[in-house]
Formats: C-alpha cells, sequence, structure tokens
C-alpha cells in the first residue's frame, strides 16, 4: 500500500537539474535512485534508505543554494520518509519478536534450557515491553519465558 | 574606574609571611593571585582563612564558588585589569605548575561568567582564555579552557571558540585518520560473544546488502563489504569486517584503539553495567593521541565512558545510553560503514542509522553530544566533565571510582520498576568530600546542571572510595535511593526497604566483599544473606513495586518476630 501511495510522487519528479551544477545534478540522479531503491528494499531498510537521499539533496542545497530540483525532491523524499518510517520500524519490531519466539521456542523444547540463555530472553523482552507497552506478542512471549524458567514448560 | 591599575605597579610585590614563598617559575602567578585575593577579600565578614592566600594553594583546585564570589566583586575595568594581570604572569608561569595554570584557567572563567552576567564587554577575558589553550602544554588544563568556554555558551558566535570546543565535541569522525593518504580498504573489528552471535543477524544483514560473508573455522565472521557511495564524488571503499567472539569475559576489546591497521571498532556484548570491559580496559595500552572511531553497542554503555575518556581522551566514542538491542547492533555496523563511506558529520549518522530501528533512533550518544560530558571524569576527581570547572591534576583520592558508582546506580534505579526509568540519570557525580567515619557516604544536593536541567548532585566520602567496588556502589546506590524516596514522600519504611534493594541489586553477589557491613549500615536491626536477597530481586526489573511490598512485609515479620 505504501509502495502504490509511494510511485506517483516519484512519478511526478522528473529530474529537471538544469538549474544545477553538473555535481548536483549527478548528486540529485543519485538521490533519485535512493528513492527507487527505497520502494525495492526490505520493508525494515525503507526508512533509512530514503533519509540517505534526502541528506544527499541537502549537501546538494548547501553547496548549490540556486539548484531548485534538490530542494522540490528533497520535500518529495521527506513525504516518502513520513510514510516509510512507520513501515521498517514495524518491520524491525516483527523481526525482533519473530527473532524472539524462535528463542523461546527453543527452550520450551530444551530439555534443559540454559538458565544463562533465559536470562537473556527476559531481557530482551523486557526491554521490547518497556518500549512497546501495548503489543499484546510481547507480554504473551515474556509469559511463555517466565513459564520456562519456573520449570513449568 | 579601575581600581586595579596601580596594582599593576605592585605586580611583583611577593607573598608575605606566613607563606612559603612561590616555587621557581610561579612567582609572578603567585603574587597576582595573592593580590587579587587580598583585593577581592569581603571585608564585611570574618576571613574564612586567617592566613589569607598563599602560594601553595595553588598546588590545589580553587574553590569556584569562592572565585565566582569575588569576581562578583570587582567592576569591569577591574575584571579587565584582572585579566591582564593573570593573562601577564599565565605568560611567565614556568608549564610545570600545571595545577597552578589550571587555578588561572579557572579565575578567568569565573571573571568571564561575572562580566556576561553583568552585561559588560568580555572580549578581552575570552581572547586571553584562547590565547591560553593555544601556547598550554598540558591537554587536561587544555580541555579545562575548552569545556569551560563550552559551558559559557559562546561556540555559536565565536569560529575561535567553536574549533576549540569541537576537539572535544567533534562534529564528525577524523575522516583524515580513518582514510589516511586516500585508503580505500579500512579494516574493521567486533569485538562480540555467544550471545552476540546467537542473536545478531550479521549474515543475514550483510548479504542482504551485497556483501560476502564467510565464516572461520572458529566460528568468526569475516565480511567483505564494498559500498559505492550515494556522493558520485566520492570513492568506493571496502570495509574488511572481521566480528570475533572475545570470550567472557571479553577480552582485546580495547586493543583497536590503538592499533595503526584498524581504524573503527565495534564492542558488541553485554555490558554488565560497566564490568564487562574491565579486563579489556586494564590491557589496553592508552593512549592520548588516538582519534580512532569506536562504537560501545552493549547496554547503557555511557557508564564506560569515565574510564575511557582517560584512557583515549581524543578517541571518537559511541555510547548507548539505554539498553541495546542484539537485533540493532548489525544494523548499527552496516549502516555505519554506509555512513563513513558517505562522509556523514554524527548528526547525519543519528539520522540515518536510527531510522525504522527499534529504539526509533536515539539509543546512541555520538561523539558530538555534549550530554556525554555528564559521564566523564578526565582529571578523575569524582565531579563531572559538564561540572568541572577546575581540573585537579592529581587528586589524591580515586575519584572516578564515586563517578562510575553514581552512573550505574542511576543505571539500576532507571531499570528498577518501583523507581521507574524518569528516576535514571537524575543524579550526577560530584566529587570527594571528608566524610565521617561510618558513613553516611554521601552528600546530596540539588541545583541546576551545566545543560540547564534540575539534578541531584552527589558528593561521595573518602571513606567510600577505599572500600570494595560492590560495597562502594551498594552503599552511594542505597543512600541515592534513600534520598530519591524522600523526594517522593514515601514512608520510612517502604524508603529503607527500597534504598536497601536498590544497593542490594549493584550488589555483586558471586565476589563483592563487605556485604555484612553494608547490611549493618542500611538495616541495622536485621540480618538478611546475600544470596536470600536474590529472591527479592528481579531478574530484570530488579526493585519492582510488588516485590518491594513483599520486602516491605518481610522485614515487618522479621522485626516483629525478633520481638516476641
Amino acid at each position: 500500500m505504501t509502495t502504490l501511495l509511494l510511485v506517483p510522487l516519484l512519478a511526478l519528479a522528473p529530474v529537471q537539474a538544469a538549474d544545477c551544477f553538473p555535481l548536483s545534478a549527478d548528486r540529485i540522479a543519485s538521490a533519485e535512485a535512493l528513492l527507487d531503491e527505497s520502494l525495492e528494499a526490505e520493508a525494515i531498510d525503507r526508512a533509512s534508505i530514503v533519509e540517505r537521499a534526502r541528506i544527499l539533496l541537502e549537501r546538494v542545497q548547501d553547496e548549490d543554494p540556486g539548484c531548485k530540483t534538490a530542494k522540490s525532491l528533497h520535500k518529495q523524499a521527506t513525504k516518502m520518509l513520513k510514510a516509510a518510517e512507520p513501515v521498517s520500524q514495524a518491520a524491525s519490531l516483527e523481526d525482533a519478536l519473530m527473532h524472539a519466539l524462535e528463542r523461546v521456542e527453543a527452550l520450551e523444547q530444551a530439555e534443559q534450557p540454559d538458565p544463562a540463555e533465559i536470562e537473556v530472553v527476559r531481557f530482551m523482552l523486557a526491554e521490547l515491553g518497556n518500549h512497546y507497552p501495548d503489543d499484546e506478542r510481547v507480554d504473551a512471549l515474556v509469559r511463555r519465558a517466565v513459564a520456562v524458567q519456573r520449570g513449568e514448560k | 574606574m579601575n581600581l586595579l591599575l596601580p596594582l599593576l605597579l605592585a605586580a611583583n610585590v611577593q607573598a608575605q609571611d606566613p607563606c612559603n614563598p612561590p616555587a621557581a617559575g610561579l612567582e609572578d602567578l603567585a603574587s597576582i593571585f595573592s593580590l587579587l585575593y587580598e583585593y577581592t577579600d569581603d571585608t564585611t565578614e570574618a576571613p574564612a582563612d586567617p592566613g589569607g592566600f598563599c602560594p601553595d594553594d595553588l598546588a590545589r583546585p580553587i574553590d569556584m564558588d569562592d572565585a565566582d564570589a569575588r569576581a562578583d566583586r570587582l567592576d569591569e575595568g577591574d575584571r579587565e585589569a584582572a585579566a591582564m594581570l593573570l593573562a601577564y604572569s599565565v605568560a611567565t608561569t614556568d608549564h610545570s605548575h600545571v595545577q597552578a595554570l589550571a587555578n588561572a584557567a579557572a579565575l578567568l572563567d569565573a571573571l568571564l561568567g561575572s562580566a556576561m552576567d553583568a552585561r559588560d564587554d568580555y572580549g578581552y577575558i575570552v581572547d586571553t582564555l584562547l590565547e591560553m589553550a593555544n601556547t598550554i602544554d598540558d591537554p587536561m588544563v587544555h580541555r579545562q579552557i575548552a569545556l569551560n568556554l563550552w559551558r559559557r555558551g559562546l561556540a555559536d558566535d565565536d569560529e575561535r571558540v567553536r574549533e576549540l570546543v569541537e576537539q572535544y565535541l567533534p562534529p564528525e569522525p577524523d575522516y583524515g585518520s580513518i582514510f589516511a593518504d586516500g585508503k580505500t580498504e579500512v579494516n574493521v573489528t567486533l569485538h562480540t560473544g555467544d550471545d552476540g552471535f546467537k542473536h545478531s543477524k550479521f549474515k543475514e544483514v550483510f548479504e542482504r546488502n551485497g556483501a560476502t560473508v564467510v565464516e572461520e573455522s572458529n566460528g568468526n565472521l569475516t565480511v567483505t563489504y564494498k559500498v559505492k557511495p550515494d556522493d558520485p564524488a566520492l570513492p568506493e571503499i571496502t570495509w574488511n569486517i572481521t566480528i570475533r567472539d572475545a570470550g567472557w569475559p571479553p577480552s582485546g576489546v580495547m586493543d583497536q584503539f590503538t592499533d595503526d591497521d584498524v581504524e573503527v571498532s565495534m564492542f558488541g556484548d553485554h555490558s554488565q553495567l560497566g564490568t564487562s570491559i574491565d579486563r579489556a580496559l586494564s590491557r589496553a595500552d592508552d593512549s592520548a593521541t588516538s582519534t580512532d572511531l569506536h562504537w560501545m553497542d552493549a547496554c547503557k554503555s555511557k557508564v564506560f565512558a569515565s574510564r575511557l575518556t582517560q584512557a583515549y581522551p581524543k578517541a571518537h566514542i559511541i555510547y548507548t545510553k539505554d539498553s541495546e538491542y542484539f537485533h540493532d547492533m548489525p544494523l548499527a555496523l552496516q549502516r555505519g560503514m554506509v555512513s563513513l563511506t558517505n562522509h556523514y558529520d554524527y548528526s547525519e549518522m543519528e539520522r540515518y542509522i536510527g531510522r525504522g530501528s527499534l529504539y526509533r533512533g536515539y539509543n546512541y550518544l555520538y561523539p558530538d553530544d555534549e550530554k556525554k560530558l555528564a559521564f566523564m571524569d578526565q582529571d578523575n576527581d569524582g565531579v563531572a566533565d559538564s561540572e568541572d570547572r577546575v581540573f585537579d591534576v592529581n587528586p589524591s583520592l580515586d575519584g572516578e571510582l564515586g563517578s562510575r558508582a553514581v552512573h550505574i546506580a542511576n543505571t539500576y534505579m532507571g531499570y528498577s520498576g518501583a523507581y521507574g526509568k524518569s528516576s535514571e540519570d537524575d543524579y550526577r557525580p560530584d566529587g570527594v568530600f571528608d566524610g565521617p567515619e561510618g558513613g553516611p557516604y554521601t552528600q546530596i544536593v540539588e541545583r541546576r546542571d551545566a545543560y540547564g536541567d534540575k539534578k541531584f548532585f552527589v558528593k561521595f566520602s573518602d571513606e567510600v572510595l577505599s572500600m570494595d567496588k560492590s560495597q562502594r556502589t551498594a552503599s552511594i546506590a542505597a543512600e541515592m535511593a534513600a534520598h530519591w524516596g524522600v523526594q517522593k514522600r514515601w514512608s520510612e519504611e517502604k524508603n529503607e526497604a527500597g534504598a536497601f534493594l536498590v544497593g542490594a541489586a549493584v550488589y555483586d553477589v558471586w565476589s563483592g566483599s563487605g556485604y555484612s557491613e553494608y547490611n549493618d549500615t542500611y538495616l541495622e536491626d536485621v540480618e538478611i544473606g546475600r544470596w536470600d536477597l536474590s529472591k527479592h530481586l528481579d531478574d530484570h526489573d530488579f526493585v519492582t513495586s510488588s516485590k518491594l511490598n513483599d520486602f516491605v512485609k518481610y522485614l515487618r515479620d522479621e522485626r516483629e518476630g525478633g520481638e516476641e
């Protein structure tokens, strides 16, 4: 869904860098390639790639203040970032939860779970819980890890 | 009116008895201090020291409250004359008198503050301090001058001040060192351990980004990561990354700080709240000049800062503010390489690396972040560098032990559910006091810090510094927690129990000594074994509200049982 929304934004911004220095035009082309890449990238990386484009475009604006193309593309990139950031963050959380689930399942299946490993997993889940207090999946995993710790699994 | 001008003529007057004569090379500075102190004595009050100022006093850090008060007694002309006299005498002082020079710079800072408060012209004082920084040999006095000017907020308006301050708050990595002689292949080492390999997806993250990852027979990973820069004006860089198991406790972590072949390193393992690098740090070669980039990617690695700054004062070190997820570590490393290839400054690195991370981007304390100074104590006097206006070049006690204990106690309170995240870093180390035998071991006062925030400043006694590490940290933590409980108007019973548990959480049950003394000091009438205490503590949240309530009840029962 996010990708579908973002493609038209890019389509509106063909590179018109005639008002810019040659190096600026090259940088703008590179920034545009990054924005394209972000649409194809894994969700977890998407926001960071857009940020790279923004940083590059800011450098163009610093060194070539008359380059309007950089300014308008930066505006588009900022809109893309607003859309991409929650997607990447959700992907990070999903990734961390998936990993935690794997570890909890491994502990549950172990005949004698390693107490140090339980401690690491519990600590990781506790920290996730601190930062994502409304996520019920974190709570559920904490309960499972505690059950392992108490020898109930 | 410039009342001090006549004193210029008397600048060579020697200090009078009962003082010892000044040491060679210190005559002018001692005379000027003596004159200024005599001139600014508050005649409405009896002098605290009937002997007055003596040259020997310059061998110790001056009292900055007193210096500020003296500076405030001068008018604009006098302040300028005082600065001129100090400038003259500093120029003739032998550089071996480091503390005296630090005192001169500190007195100039007092004059500067007074002039700024009065909205007078202070340009001459700034010029004098900058000249002093340019000519001083000693790195600590140089740092003191730079940080004092930072604290005055002058870096934004004065290019010269900004350049000086940026030596300690560098805005970007030292690319001249990382890519020395235009090299395009750079070696990087990451030290981690079992849990790092188990919980961090190094292979997946780097392969996803086009790197080649080879698993060695010993389990270490070798990553070859070619990064094409976004900016076509920059060269492609090949990062040769070794991800190695440093064992436990980790060893070799600091070897790269002084290794000419490795420009960037990362430590990514458990922090154990500051203890995990103890072994590695003691083996490291000290280096005063290394400007390599090091990422201490362990939980709350800010507690490492006081020791690392002393050992590597110029190194660019990234710390964590909070716990670090093993999940985020490979991302930080991979994105770090992209950042460096693109010659990002630290604010750009922060933006890029934090995007889409579990912490929403706020967990790293970059080298340009002035907040890092609150965790540093380069002169080892126990006062946070952010607040330390006069460095103690030869402290008689190891004050950093107290600094570290305060920071560790802060983190335990922050983790503890009963105290809450908001309590973390509410307390700042504030140096050593001559305390009574048997405690209390701290003196805590509230005031605004260098950043303008209200904080509690903790002085720790000379006695607590001589204790075993566990007992020392536990004692300071217990007294900080007790102070916090008073602020929150907890009942005496609850506060006593909570403070005891916070100290117990910090205490190392495996190797600490002095536990029974800790028990006697903070829980006089109930004896509880160190191992028995662990059931009153949570593995992660240490002192939770429910555990605290249970412990209150336990103590009540013990006391009632004891009375029967």
